[in-house]
């Protein structure tokens, strides 16, 4: 258990590898990232340790006035932030090197000092210790955001992000108030002790809740997200979107599980339809956006509902008569959040590949990326398939477990209501996971396939060892942890299990992963890999046996020679779906002429389309406007003169002093 | 453990059944359809002629394409033998490696990687038909999930087999009706039918599935048209066994499926490819009607 | 005690109408040495130990000496500058705070009816207002400085009289404070005097928005 110390020790050091003079630049990089690597993997070693099986709790103890407690539930999200932590840093011994001579040995001591906050957070047992991690984690969050200051786009989202988190965090702070001051102390293991009345749950379940899905970009919160994550280098964006955001669900789940009290129905149909909707909203914007990094931010958004929208599902079943299952929604939550976390961290590092090799975030001036960097490309498909949720892959184990978790819901009671409210669940779902399959699709083969669509790819060039290795050992984790997902939920039940000791235990709902025999329910992914990889291997011998039997020629263009310009760009892919859901997504467009001439031919036109943020465009900027406005009531008892002010305080004063003699 | 190679055996069979008959299913669809529109019509065995054929013939690749283009039609296949072999077994045995979620997903997988392959050939056309693909499975999707809750609610069973009907039993009721009516209209969406796609038309404006395919010649086509074709007989199979509420044999059950299937494709024209959103949209509210009618 | 109440709150009239930004200060570090006495005197009276006489000889160093020492060689910078306010306005001031002791004995009566040192309390209302009502109406920065003072020792009487010395820790606290608040704005008067060749505060006013 003193490996934990030893990697807070390490992350401390790494940290301090920012002051290193000028000169060793280099070094420090190479002193931050050593240190990154080894703190995580010993955090993973001991995280997984514990799981598998350690009893008790990880370690509890204080340091100054940091009260430190890690239990199940803080261990598995210590695996999460150690696994991610593990590969993003190999890969960051590579793709940090670009940042030489801007600001690197910053980005190396902020990058240990973002894993140490939120291995704080985590550890964190008392009020006070939480928030001040939480702090540090967003403070130097934003700093990371931050890091490309001289780009407009990074400033503004860092500010923006900057702003909306600590709104978040005041959230967070009331309903840790709220509970704290009827508990009578803000130690966790206290905290929910105290009896409270019905408001202040219901009125601090609200505030937690909304600090904890504005940090895991929930709708409407979710507007700093999108702008954010893609401003960061990638290593940190896989960082943001990997870990930062699971570290909201654990935060609710401590509050739900330890500091509420009983769950009431609408808490939990309330979070599960905020997910889900969040799910589907996500997913239609990640298939809308151009920008490489947007794209798996919205794709984040749409994971983060779906891993809400499962533990939302888990509450709801607290509170039916099936109240032995809602283990599974709780289940399906975590075990999404540990494949999530390593997918998109797969994806952002690739992301990162790509952006270096050709300078660009648009995947409008990609394509044909994956004859010039084949491996990159392997790890990318396999990482798009997982968040395409496709059977033998990680994303499919959580999704799985979602819809176990829906299909329960559904049936745990007679009444039409929890019916209709599985239902709606599983449209949701539905929507989201099919537009999941299609952002990928796109993503992929817009970048990865066909030809070149711009110069810039031309100069595009494999990735360095370290880039790879990261990319590969997070692809071989998407693989592994979806062909032999069952020790690992059975690991991973335990955290949620120790929750409430009546839940009943996953094989007791009949689910095997081996052989399938169950009646309820069944995923044999061993199995399943045999069956296909056997017809596979069959037809491809089959098929492909004889060489001969290939040709080369050019594609058919009804007899043009096809250009790379005439391929389906990302743009195009996306129409059918724009227009489907123009109702919700209200893409702007207009048409100029640039040229006027013949009517029939030499017009020169400009064709423009935007998809503005609906949430931006219809919740965030009349917020805005309207506080402007009233800020210009304000501005009239503001005359610059020092002198007014002090006479403001001393009639306040005076009125006091003459109110308290009445 | 020798229970389970004996149950795989049975597996095998079943998977080779359906195998050798999808072509014949799908010249029997012709065969129907034709006769329906006063023409003589092919032979009911002209699909394994076909299959032949492409069989026989080189297979042309474009210079742009990576190896997605060749794994595609590789995947497609198995992805819909194993769709195949997931399917109660029709000889009585329990063996399975995943429940109905799974089958789901394991039919996307190949759906995934048709679709990839239609951008890998670097035309406008692949890219269209890729595009609207992705489109009708976005509007498929929570249909099929409804309907799959219809009946694992019915039958407390998320597994094919625990959902299948009882053949005994005639089982009607306003739920039982509605589901199946909604499931056929799934049927047609997900196979490129007509009222959603036309099967039988390479013009490009019009189709969908076989856009995806315009480049591929040879082996692959027979590959991927196998495939299909099974793909619409594991539909049918399992609207036979799942919704349709006959108490018939189940090969009677099939043909009746699949000569509904030639009506409705000689009673409709193809539709509009945005009005699809308003067909599927018509079979979801049919399924929520029967979940809470259930 | 009282004798010192009727000095203080004679020195406190004075401070209204003195208008020389030297004899201000003069002034005020009289006023500062008043509350230091009244300091020991209530220390002797009611404690013993170390404890009783810290804050007076805290109060001698900082606002006796520091302060008025810090503020005097400020004034030397500025070429015979003087508070250029009309007759009229200071004699306001005067009124107003002949108004506050009114005011401040009608509270305290109000308030705490029959209470021990009802002078004191009521004085040191009267200090916290007139403190205000100097930074209100005089516009040279030095002359706000007085007030800020001013009010300060109002605070600090005031505290004094309500609970018998504070704990040394608050009481070094505000001494800091005052510390602080003063060498900042000294900071800002000779900042003020580089940039508008001015300390009247007026020019302040430009940066609003």
């Amino acid at each position: 258990m003193e490996l934990i110390y030893i990697t807070l020790a390490v992350y401390g050091m790494g940290a301090a590898t920012a002051l290193f003079p000028k000169k060793m630049e280099m070094a420090a990089h190479y002193c931050a990232v050593l240190a990154a690597v080894f703190g995580s993997g010993a955090l993973l070693y001991q995280s997984a340790a514990y799981l598998m099986q350690g009893s008790g709790s990880l370690l509890s103890g204080s340091w100054a006035f940091f009260t430190f407690n890690a239990d199940r539930w803080s261990a598995v999200f210590l695996l999460i932030t150690g696994l991610a932590g593990t590969v993003t840093s190999i890969y960051a011994w590579g793709y940090a090197k670009s940042y030489l001579g801007k600001r690197l040995r910053l980005l190396g001591g902020l990058w240990n000092a973002f894993l140490l906050s939120m291995v704080l957070v985590l550890l964190a047992a008392d009020v006070f210790s939480f928030l001040l991690a939480w702090e540090l984690m967003a403070v130097v969050s934003f700093l990371l955001v931050n890091h490309e200051a001289e780009k407009k786009a990074a400033h503004n989202a860092a500010y923006q992000y900057l702003v909306m988190t600590h709104i978040g965090t005041a959230a967070i702070m009331i309903a840790f108030l709220m509970i704290g001051s009827q508990a009578g102390s803000l130690d966790f293991a206290v905290l929910g002790q105290g009896v409270l009345s019905d408001n202040v749950r219901n009125a601090a379940f609200i505030t937690a809740f909304a600090g904890f899905a504005l940090k895991a970009g929930l709708l409407p919160l979710h507007v700093w997200l999108p702008n954010a994550h893609p401003a960061a280098p990638s290593h940190v964006s896989a960082l943001m979107s990997g870990v930062m955001l699971k570290i909201a669900l654990y935060g609710f789940g401590r509050f739900v599980f330890q500091f509420l009290g009983p769950t009431e129905f609408w808490w939990g149909a309330f979070v599960l339809v905020v997910g889900l909707l969040s799910a589907v909203l996500g997913a239609l914007y990640a298939q809308m956006e151009k920008d490489i990094k947007r794209i798996l931010a919205y794709s984040s958004v749409e994971n983060m509902g779906i891993i809400f929208g499962a533990f939302g599902c888990g509450m709801v079943l607290m509170t039916t008569p099936r109240h032995d299952y809602a283990l599974i929604g709780f289940l399906a939550a975590v075990v999404h959040s540990l494949n999530h976390s390593v997918m998109k961290s797969l994806l952002f590092m690739s992301a990162g590949a790509v952006m270096h090799a050709t300078d660009s975030k648009d995947i409008e001036k990609m394509g044909g990326l994956g004859k010039l960097m084949p491996w990159t490309a392997v790890f990318t498909l396999v990482g798009s398939m997982g968040l395409s949720a496709l059977p033998l892959t990680g994303g499919f184990v959580g999704e799985w477990l979602a819809l176990q978790s829906f299909v329960t819901l559904a049936g745990s009671s007679e009444g039409q209501g929890l019916r209709l409210l599985g239902a709606l669940a599983f449209v949701l779902f539905g929507l989201a996971s099919a537009l999941a399959v299609g952002c990928f699709v796109r993503l992929y083969g817009v970048v990865f396939l066909g030809r070149n669509r711009s110069r810039l790819v031309e100069r595009a060039h494999e990735s360095d060892w370290s880039m790879r290795l990261g990319m590969g050992l997070a692809a071989i984790l998407v693989l592994l942890l979806g062909i032999v997902p069952g020790p690992v939920v059975a690991v991973l039940q335990t955290a949620v299990q120790n929750q409430q000791t009546l839940w009943r235990s996953f094989a007791d709902m009949q689910k095997v992963w081996w052989f399938g025999s169950g009646s309820y329910a069944v995923y044999a992914p061993l199995l399943l890999l045999t069956v296909l990889s056997v017809v596979l291997l069959a037809v491809a011998l089959m098929t492909c046996g004889d060489k001969s039997f290939v040709h080369r020629e050019v594609t058919w263009n009804c007899g043009t020679y096809p250009t790379a310009r005439q391929q389906y760009s990302a743009t195009g892919f996306s129409k059918p779906l724009r227009r489907a859901f123009d109702f919700l997504l209200k893409p702007k467009r207009t048409a100029t002429y640039l040229k006027k001439g013949n009517p029939y031919f030499g017009r020169q036109l400009e064709y423009k389309l935007s998809i503005p943020d609906q949430f931006t465009e219809k919740l965030y900027v009349p917020i805005q406007h309207y506080m402007v406005w009233s800020a210009s009531f304000l501005r009239r008892i503001q005359q610059g003169s020092v002198r007014l002010y002090i006479s403001y305080v001393m009639v306040a004063m005076l009125l006091v002093l003459i109110w308290g003699a009445m | 453990m020798a229970m389970h190679i004996y149950d795989l055996g049975w597996m095998l069979a079943q998977v080779l059944l359906l195998l050798c008959s999808a072509p014949l299913v799908a010249g029997i669809i012709k065969k129907v359809k034709a006769l329906l529109q006063n023409r003589i019509g092919s032979s009911i065995f002209q699909e394994y002629f076909d299959l032949y054929k492409w069989w026989q013939k080189p297979t042309i690749l474009t210079p742009y394409t990576s190896l997605v283009f060749i794994i595609a039609p590789l995947v497609y296949f198995a992805s819909v033998v194993v769709a195949a072999a997931m399917l109660p077994n029709f000889f009585g045995t329990q063996f399975s490696f995943g429940d109905v979620f799974v089958f789901i997903g394991v039919l996307t997988l190949g759906r995934f990687f048709m679709t990839l392959s239609s951008l890998d050939t670097a035309t406008a056309f692949g890219g269209m038909g890729g595009s609207r693909e992705i489109y009708i499975s976005v509007l498929a999707e929570p249909v099929i999930l409804l309907a799959v809750l219809v009946n694992a609610l019915r039958s407390g069973s998320t597994t094919l087999a625990g959902m299948a009907l009882d053949f005994q039993a005639v089982y009607l009721s306003v739920a039982s009706v509605l589901t199946c009516i909604a499931f056929f209209c799934l049927l047609l969406a997900e196979n490129g039918r007509i009222p959603v796609d036309n099967p039988d038309t390479h013009l490009e404006l019009t189709m969908i599935h076989e856009c995806m395919l315009l480049e591929y010649s040879g082996r692959l086509l027979a590959v991927i048209h196998w495939a299909s074709m099974l793909k619409t007989l594991v539909f049918l199979v399992l609207f036979s066994l799942l919704y349709l509420p006959l108490s018939l044999p189940l090969a009677v059950k099939v043909l009746l499926a699949a000569t509904a299937v030639s009506v409705m494709e000689t009673l409709k024209n193809k539709m509009r490819l945005f009005k699809v959103r308003v067909y599927l949209a018509a079979a979801g509210i049919l399924l929520l009607l029967a979940i809470v009618a259930q | 005690m009282n004798f010192l109440v009727i000095v203080l709150l004679f020195v406190v009239f004075l401070q209204t109408r003195i208008m020389d930004l030297r004899q201000a200060i003069i002034c005020l570090s009289v006023q500062s040495a008043v509350i230091a006495l009244a300091c020991f005197i209530s220390g002797i009276a009611h404690g013993e130990g170390i404890h009783i006489y810290a804050p007076g000889l805290l109060t001698i160093i900082v606002k006796v000496l520091l302060v008025p020492y810090a503020m005097l060689r400020l004034v030397s910078k500025l070429a015979d500058e003087r508070e250029l306010i009309s007759e009229i306005n200071v004699n306001y001031s005067t009124a107003a705070s002949a108004v506050f002791l009114v005011l401040s004995y009608l509270i305290v009566d109000k308030m705490l009816p029959g209470v021990e040192g009802r002078d004191i309390l009521a004085l040191s209302i009267v200090m916290i207002l007139t403190g205000l009502t100097l930074i209100v109406m005089r516009s040279r920065a030095i002359m706000q400085m007085v007030g800020l003072i001013t009010m300060e020792n109002g605070i600090y009487l005031l505290g004094m009289a309500m609970t018998e010395g504070l704990p040394l820790v608050i009481e070094m606290g505000i001494f800091l404070d005052v510390l602080i608040a003063v060498m900042v704005l000294v900071i800002l008067t000779n900042r003020l005097r580089l940039s508008f060749m001015t300390t009247d505060t007026n020019v302040l006013r430009k940066l609003k928005g």
